[in-house]
């Protein structure tokens, strides 16, 4: 990383620390809402790729993420694809020694700062 | 009919006259025998050990360590059938790439190919019970499961299918037939304390044999095979060195080097999955196919492996354990508690349709690596005799940093691709830090010490099995193995043994 990237990078870490209160959260879209997943084991996980990744503890930034790598679409099928586009392409990461795709974490994280809303 | 003989009946001093002498009863030994039987060679096949266990010739296995810790005494049997009496029975074939020179691996590349093999894959499969070795195509398998398969999609994996022999007991399924064989005479109780040459060293005039109740006798030929495992072949060439002192076949200093086997970690990863929908049974337990079991197994891929510079490995899946849906409590263990929370978290992206009932289910993982081709891993000498007065073996096996790293990063491919195909999720329990877990394991497949190649100066036999610079003297069994692939080596050795029964028929003048 050179200095102009390492700046950067904590000018957006800090930004993103300070947009975000502890308790506040994101409404979360209807197809987000009616996912058939357990919140609370999800969260548990996503609790485990935010001690990894405390830089990524905010909801909207989670939030913006997902949607960002989903290009538009607004459906689980979508979010699917995503995921298993990332397995096969190896963006992985390493949480609670399970190997999973990047957005997927971050899914489980959103579920972790958002608060757990049981079905 | 043939004669089954005990040497410790045989008179003191006695001498057989034989076409060829086989030293070793075990799974290429009695292989040879049984192809060249009932042909006009005067065949013996000398066994060390009975017809059952023996401590006290079992014994003879012990030896020295100053490797990693490996079970020298219990990894073999020395009795009739060899280690085929404690075989698991996994077979299939060695790959393709195995055979070839890579550029990323020192000393690879055999002087043959698997093409050149694989006629003789066809007649091994029936020595070990087996069906045709079709090892490679998903759509046989499909069809005779009359499953839909996994299509592997990442490019990283492939499918293997690994048939399991009963396991054939070589002594007890071939007794009937070699003793039907005219020309086959077994000698039992027959240990080989020196292969004789003349002056030259460069043929063989005789085997000298001795008892544990110490009897002596000589076996002549005009050609020999030794056919005593990969831990035992190495140690008799290395033993023979009345003539050249470094051993008999061992101008290069090569014998005994090169010892490979397949590194197996255990506990190395879980995988959880929510709908064995999405897993057919093949890929997790054995299944009957045309009346013999089959799985299927995970492989990495060849172009993978090429584009990364990685060794061959390969991965096999069982079902371990059940979750029903109930509460997660500090009852449950902490690796349960884990599956469970994965399986309920990833639930949408895992199973279709209800998600209630069943959480899912768990599979144990187990997988083993090829290994580097090392010159410094190597059997050798021990000061400390036997009970023969022999010198024991000394064992110096050598892990490297190629091997590791591909295991590694092929448990990870293997992660991926269950992410990337929706049917489960994988945990990675050993870290990726550069150092061999504690535990290393092999599969009791001993291969290398006397390995295939052209020039004498980079392995110990040719492609006929014949040794570098001994005209008479041939090697059957793993040793002879360049490299060592990820596949289990027994079938392998079969067809590489009836090679060399080809081989000795043709050019018998």
């Amino acid at each position: 990383m050179n200095r102009r990237e390492f700046l950067l990078s904590t000018l957006i870490a800090s930004l993103a620390a300070c947009s975000w209160t502890p308790g506040e959260s994101v409404a979360l879209p209807n197809w987000l809402k009616q996912l058939a997943l357990d919140p609370v084991a999800a969260a548990a996980i996503g609790d485990a790729y935010l001690a990894e990744h405390p830089k990524e503890r905010n909801p909207r930034g989670l939030m913006r993420a997902i949607e960002q790598v989903m290009g538009g679409g607004d459906s689980f099928a979508t979010l699917d694809q995503v995921v298993r586009a990332e397995y096969v392409r190896g963006d992985c990461v390493q949480v609670k020694r399970w190997i999973l795709s990047r957005t997927e974490a971050r899914l489980y994280a959103l579920f972790a700062v958002n608060g757990v809303v049981r079905h | 009919m043939s004669v089954f003989e005990d040497a410790r009946d045989a008179q003191d001093g006695s001498r057989i006259e034989t076409d060829l002498a086989i030293i070793g009863g075990g799974v290429a030994g009695i292989t040879l025998a049984h192809a060249l039987a009932n042909t006009g060679l005067q065949i013996c096949l000398i066994e060390a050990g009975g017809m059952s266990y023996d401590p006290a010739g079992h014994a003879l296995y012990e030896g020295e360590n100053v490797g990693v810790d490996y079970p020298l005494r219990a990894n073999r049997l020395r009795y009739l059938g060899g280690s085929s009496n404690h075989w698991g029975g996994y077979c299939l074939s060695l790959d393709d790439i195995d055979f070839e020179k890579r550029d990323w691996v020192p000393y690879s590349g055999w002087p043959i190919t698997r093409q050149e093999l694989a006629p003789y894959y066809v007649p091994a499969t029936e020595r070990v019970q087996l069906n045709p070795p079709n090892f490679d195509d998903p759509q046989y398998w499909a069809m005779h499961t009359a499953e839909p398969l996994i299509k592997t999609g990442s490019g990283r994996m492939r499918n293997r299918f690994v048939q399991f022999s009963p396991p054939t007991r070589f002594g007890e399924r071939y007794i009937e037939d070699l003793k039907r064989a005219p020309n086959v005479r077994v000698l039992l109780n027959a240990n080989v304390v020196n292969i004789a040459t003349e002056a030259s060293a460069r043929h063989v005039t005789h085997l000298d044999i001795k008892t544990l109740t110490g009897r002596h006798l000589a076996v002549q030929a005009r050609r020999f095979v030794l056919a005593t495992g990969g831990l035992e072949n190495p140690r008799m060439l290395l033993l023979s060195d009345g003539v050249v002192k470094q051993g008999l076949g061992n101008q290069n200093d090569l014998v005994g080097r090169f010892f490979m086997e397949h590194p197996h970690v255990s506990g190395f990863g879980e995988a959880v999955v929510a709908d064995l929908k999405r897993m057919p049974p093949i890929y997790r337990e054995r299944v009957k196919v045309e009346g013999v079991p089959a799985q299927a197994a995970f492989a990495p891929s060849f172009n993978f492996m090429r584009e990364h510079g990685l060794l061959n490995a390969m991965f096999m899946l069982g079902l371990a354990g059940r979750y029903k849906e109930q509460a997660l409590t500090d009852t449950g263990s902490e690796m349960a508690v884990n599956h469970q929370q994965m399986l309920r978290a990833a639930r949408p992206f895992l199973r279709d349709g209800d998600p209630f009932g069943e959480d899912g289910v768990w599979l144990g993982i187990g997988g083993a690596c090829e290994q580097l081709p090392n010159p410094d891993s190597r059997v050798s000498l021990s000061n400390e005799r036997d009970a023969l007065d022999l010198r024991k073996i000394k064992l110096d096996w050598r892990l490297c940093e190629l091997s590791r790293r591909s295991l590694l990063t092929h448990i990870r491919s293997l992660a991926m691709e269950l992410g990337a195909l929706g049917i489960g999720r994988m945990t990675i329990n050993i870290p990726d830090d550069g150092i061999w877990p504690e535990v290393v394991n092999g599969g009791a497949h001993h291969m290398g010490t006397t390995r295939m190649h052209d020039d004498p100066k980079q392995g110990v036999v040719d492609r006929n099995c014949r040794v570098h610079g001994v005209d008479n003297l041939y090697i059957a069994g793993s040793s002879v193995f360049t490299t060592s692939g990820a596949a289990n080596p027994t079938l392998t050795l079969v067809a590489l043994t009836l090679r060399l029964a080809d081989h000795l028929r043709e050019s018998r003048a």
